[in-house]
């Protein structure tokens, strides 16, 4: 590797960590987790780099971030089922230090699968409907349906938990 | 509040590139010799597979075979009077030796139209 071509990645790195961070950490609700999961995406990345399209690296990389990101979460839950001793433990969720308290955490996870990844993308990581149905491999017209039925699906959520009023 | 508030930025923990940088360089180090040490499994593997396949498939060609089917068999054999028959030859005659009373006596073969019958006159 050149130390050119390894500049340009940790550049990349740079300019794209945050909202790759900040979709990653939606799904795990884990600072460090999520750090993890957005560098394996990039090194990821950097293996197939002989492969990839300079016009789909974007997608690529969110595609492979959400991927991870789905990966560890069931990962996680499942060792938290066979973990028998964190059954002594008294865990206080209403409030992480990110500030998002735990109704919110559970709306946005109570979302189907499909439809909060393009919620992520739309909302957190900045791309264009174009961008995101490349990335999700699905229609642009899809990602504008699934945004407002995750929207309003969302938002019926939080009115249930009492999080948000009716007013907005 | 609203949903807004819930996709907020945050800032990802310091010295992520930093530690990102470091992580290509270890998987960038580590790359060649796992490349190099899969390509040695892969073509050992291969070489031990192409040698079993040649051994177990190989099957003597039509030239081989005739060859070994038309090979006279070793000479002692071949020239056995036992074969004589078997393979259709004329029986060289055999030297006719006769004793009587303890001592040789000549004999004196004499003529018939039987080809399979042999007669002889004791002299």
């Amino acid at each position: 590797m050149t130390s050119v071509d390894k500049a340009q990645w940790i550049d990349v790195y740079r300019r794209l960590e945050k909202p790759l961070y900040n979709v990653v950490y939606r799904v795990i609700w884990d600072a460090t987790e999520s750090q993890d999961v957005v560098q394996e995406t990039f090194l990821r990345c950097w293996r197939r780099k002989d492969d990839i399209r300079a016009d789909g690296f974007k997608a690529l990389l969110f595609r492979t971030a959400l991927n991870l990101a789905n990966n560890r979460r069931r990962s996680t839950r499942l060792w938290r089922v066979v973990d028998v001793d964190a059954l002594d433990e008294v865990v206080d969720e209403s409030v992480s230090p990110d500030g998002f308290s735990k109704p919110m955490r559970d709306a946005l996870d109570s979302l189907p699968t499909t439809w909060r990844d393009v919620l992520l993308l739309t909302e957190l990581a900045g791309m264009t409907y174009p961008e995101i149905a490349a990335a999700l491999g699905i229609a642009e017209g899809t990602v504008g349906s699934r945004r407002t039925r995750a929207l309003a699906l969302l938002r019926k959520r939080l009115e249930v938990q009492g999080v948000v009023s009716h007013e907005y | 509040m609203n949903t807004d508030a819930l996709f907020k930025a945050l800032e990802p923990p310091p010295g992520g590139a930093e530690r990102f940088a470091q992580r290509l360089d270890e998987v960038a180090a580590e790359r060649p010799s796992q490349r190099a040490r899969v390509l040695a499994l892969v073509a050992a593997a291969a070489g031990v597979a192409l040698v079993t396949a040649v051994l177990l498939l190989r099957q003597p060609d039509d030239a081989e075979q005739l060859q070994v089917a038309d090979a006279p068999p070793p000479v002692d054999i071949y020239n056995a009077p036992e074969l004589d028959r078997l393979l259709g030859r004329a029986t060289p005659p055999a030297e006719l030796m006769v004793t009587v009373n303890m001592q040789s006596a000549n004999v004196t073969e004499i003529g018939t139209t039987n080809q399979k019958v042999r007669i002889y006159q004791i002299n």
